[in-house]
């Protein structure tokens, strides 16, 4: 390895309190190279992301930045040295432009006697996104930018120190399959101009398409590593689990009568009304870029949102929902996009999380049970096999994978007969996303409907009994995903993005 | 146990830790003044002189527990002090001048706090105005009544059964103190150990969440906002019953007060986290403060500097020990 030009963590060791969060890991990325950093939840990538970004100094070990051994201290210091880094959630200033937020964090953002100067500001960030083709005006306000090009934006203000190393932690965890393909594409040229790049994400796919090299971390040891030509989903997903990862196949059973049937939902004016509907034992994916649509549909057929004049059938029986609580009532437990801002009670224990949907199975005259509550909860935890302490613990404490395991625990000890869930496994790592997706397969095969969304074709190929394919507010196709000419992930992605195709399909498959 | 476990559990520790950590630090700090000022006056430290701390916390505790409500699910209540006046003042005219029987004066005054309450509850909840802006109003609102009905001065002519309700003692406390107490118990049993209690917790933890999980989250607010009208109802019979006059001019400080010391305990202001005990706390931190100014001789406009000063110290070194 050429140590002239590398960024190295070289027998890093760290505990958290008496926890071995890593022993004496090694990682290291060369400039003009793509190191992907794997591992599940709780396995320590986070915590070598902040050692080597300064945010947390180790027990012992060294950064090595370019042939030159370091205890970093602080963030300032790493970023001195040519470490840049893009963390997860986003950190912009909606409020503010394109180019404000480009030089927000800029140590010397372009001014004129002591004034700051805008249109250089304009300027230079034009100059800036032009170079990695990035199509936004510098003067937009961020709030009305897409998913892909906020992350754009974050990655831009990053390059303003020009970084030797930057470090990328799951930045498509919240983007779309074509706006990840722009950004993939963006990280591409990094690597292009002799930037090291780190990419966190637990995405096998991008890992497949763009990485030169992966490692991964179990339980804070270095799992071992592959190289671009050793790459496949399945010896992926190995190196992160430790042993063969079955291959999911997808629903076998054969679902029974109309259970749900929503109708008459009229998303856009121009559109035609989307109807839905979902057998007893189904498992029917929706599916559409951001604007399609989907997002409505799921939150119609949840009850989340009153869509005027939508009905919604169940056993036969025709409502208009007004409420959520009237389609809890019915029966539906409801699995929101984001877990933490509509999804849980963070600072609640995970005993109330589970019985809050039906406080009243675990209570008499009004007053609650602590111990039917707990139970609940540890019944829950037994079934989806949540990691944690105790049930009192905060939700807050626990990981994605494990809040997300909350969620499908309340509605499972609810009794809910329906399950409308936006996005099962989103920042879930691939062994709490096995046992989700066993989970609704098994929920299904007795008798429960599954209405469910997701951006992750994989998953939706693995889930699905059938798909609907939206587009501008309609349905503009349903494919079977159960007999052998199942559509692969290309179709899907095609069918999502292009028009035209689909309009010529529609007639056919409708 | 694999290193996730350790990390969960780690965590898990530090904040159990941290809680009573929180948890100790208003209790500790009453301790450190009763020895204080014990030590600096020889009359602060008697049974008669705690008695009538308790007496001096009475009105402030019942406000301040129907506060707790409507801060913990994630709203604000401003009209609190402005209710103590016009439930006091109504009551003491319905007495006086309409020369109702006083049990009928004190349910009268009851339901003047509660219908205060309710039209919060309505305003906030259901047509979404925001509850500073809303309760504020009720608040200027209720008060120029209460000053408008008695011309800005205070109603005399109250029997002396009806002033008992206050003042009569019991197990030596007064009545007060008793009805103070009583509503930390019944507002604490209520809050902590019921269904309605833990929905008040998660509409202010998370609003959009507890919705989801079929919380009637409209609902909740309203009653918070019932439960917060009511108590001010209670505070003001029986302020009107202690100082046997209805008072229309009870400042804002009152409202500021009850709030203060629901944050001095340690409830958040952001909702989804408190508890009535630290409330508890709160109120005789405040009361305590208050009387060894007054012991110790000090000018009532000086009292709300140092009052001012142990709010802003309290709220540092809570603001401190949460950063870290």
């Amino acid at each position: 390895m050429s140590e002239a030009h590398s960024l190295v963590a070289q027998n890093i060791t760290h505990r958290f309190g008496g926890a071995l969060a890593l022993d004496s890991v090694n990682f290291d990325v060369r400039g003009g190279e793509i190191h992907a950093l794997l591992g599940e939840n709780g396995a320590g990538k986070s915590t070598l992301v902040r050692i080597l970004t300064g945010a947390l100094t180790p027990d012992s070990g060294l950064v090595v930045v370019n042939g030159e051994g370091w205890r970093l201290r602080n963030p300032r210091q790493a970023q001195d040295l040519g470490i840049g880094v893009v963390y997860q959630d986003f950190h912009l200033f909606n409020n503010l432009s394109v180019a404000e937020n480009i030089f927000s964090s800029s140590p010397h953002p372009p001014s004129r006697f002591g004034m700051s100067a805008r249109r250089d500001m304009y300027a230079q960030s034009h100059e800036l996104l032009a170079s990695f083709g990035i199509e936004v005006d510098p003067r937009a306000q961020v709030s009305s930018l897409d998913a892909a090009e906020k992350k754009l934006i974050e990655i831009c203000r990053a390059l303003l120190r020009s970084p030797h190393y930057l470090i990328l932690d799951e930045p498509t965890a919240a983007l779309e399959p074509r706006e990840t393909s722009k950004l993939l594409g963006v990280i591409d040229q990094l690597r292009a101009r002799g930037t090291g790049v780190i990419l966190v994400t637990h995405r096998l796919g991008e890992v497949a398409e763009i990485a030169d090299r992966a490692t991964a971390l179990r339980n804070g040891v270095n799992a071992g590593s592959l190289t671009a030509s050793e790459f496949s989903l399945e010896s992926l997903a190995h190196l992160i689990v430790g042993q063969e990862v079955l291959v999911e196949t997808g629903p076998q059973h054969i679902p029974g009568p109309t259970k749900l049937k929503m109708s008459n939902l009229q998303i856009r004016k121009d559109a035609r009304p989307v109807e839905v509907e979902v057998r007893a034992g189904e498992l029917v994916a929706v599916i559409g870029l951001i604007g399609s649509g989907v997002s409505t549909v799921m939150d119609t057929a949840s009850g989340a949102i009153a869509a005027r004049g939508a009905r919604v059938e169940i056993d036969g029986a025709s409502y208009q929902f007004r409420s959520r609580v009237q389609a809890q009532s019915l029966g539906i437990g409801a699995v929101p996009i984001d877990r933490k801002a509509t999804g849980l009670i963070l600072d609640a224990s995970v005993a109330k999380n589970t019985g809050l949907a039906n406080l009243e199975s675990y209570s008499r005259g009004g007053f609650t049970s602590r111990k039917k509550l707990g139970r609940a909860a540890e019944k829950s935890k037994e079934l989806f096999d949540i990691r944690l302490q105790s049930v009192d613990q905060p939700v807050r404490s626990l990981s994605g994978g494990n809040q997300q395991k909350v969620m499908f625990g309340r509605w499972h000890q609810n009794g809910s007969s329906i399950l409308v869930i936006q996005e099962p496994s989103q920042g879930v790592d691939i062994g709490a996303r096995q046992e989700i997706h066993r989970y609704l397969i098994s929920f299904a095969e007795q008798g429960g409907t599954v209405l469910f969304s997701s951006s992750d074709l994989e998953e939706v190929r693995v889930l699905a009994h059938r798909i609907y394919v939206m587009h501008a507010g309609e349905v503009v196709k349903i494919l079977d995903n159960t007999g052998a000419d199942r559509p692969s992930r290309q179709a899907l992605t095609q069918a999502m993005a292009d028009t035209n195709f689909v309009g010529l399909e529609r007639e056919v498959s409708l | 146990m694999s290193v996730q476990d350790l990390t969960v559990s780690k965590v898990a520790g530090k904040r159990q830790s941290r809680f009573t950590a929180e948890s100790l630090f208003v209790p500790g700090l009453l301790v450190i003044l009763l020895v204080v000022l014990s030590l600096v006056s020889p009359v602060f430290f008697s049974g008669r002189n705690f008695g009538q701390i308790l007496v001096q916390a009475g009105t402030l505790g019942i406000v301040a527990v129907g506060a707790t409500y409507v801060i913990i699910d994630g709203d604000l209540d401003l009209s609190l002090g402005a209710n103590v006046a016009l439930s006091g003042v109504i009551t003491a005219i319905a007495i006086a001048r309409w020369e109702l029987p006083w049990p009928v004066g004190a349910l009268i005054g009851l339901a003047v706090g509660l219908l205060i309450g309710l039209i919060n509850g309505l305003l906030s909840s259901y047509l979404n105005v925001a509850a500073f802006i809303a309760t504020l109003g009720t608040g200027v609102l209720a008060s120029g009544i209460a000053i408008h009905l008695t011309n800005g001065l205070t109603i005399a002519g109250l029997p002396d059964d009806f002033a008992a309700l206050a003042t009569g003692r019991f197990l030596g406390l007064q009545g007060l103190v008793w009805f103070m107490l009583a509503t930390f118990v019944v507002g604490g049993v209520v809050l902590h150990f019921t269904n309605f209690g833990i929905r008040v917790f998660s509409v202010g933890g998370n609003r959009d969440a507890a919705y989801l999980a079929g919380v009637r989250v409209s609902f909740i607010r309203l009653m918070s906002f019932v439960i917060a009208g009511l108590c001010g109802g209670l505070a003001g019979v029986l302020l009107t019953a202690r100082v046997q006059a209805g008072q229309p001019g009870i400042s804002t400080t009152l409202t500021l007060y009850a709030t203060a010391a629901v944050i001095l305990g340690g409830t958040s202001i952001l909702g989804g986290q408190g508890s009535l005990l630290r409330t508890f706390f709160g109120v005789l931190l405040i009361a305590v403060v208050q009387n060894g100014l007054d012991i110790l001789g000090v000018a009532y406009s000086l009292q709300q500097v140092a009052v001012g000063a142990v709010f802003i110290l309290a709220a540092c070194s809570e603001a401190i020990r949460r950063r870290r």
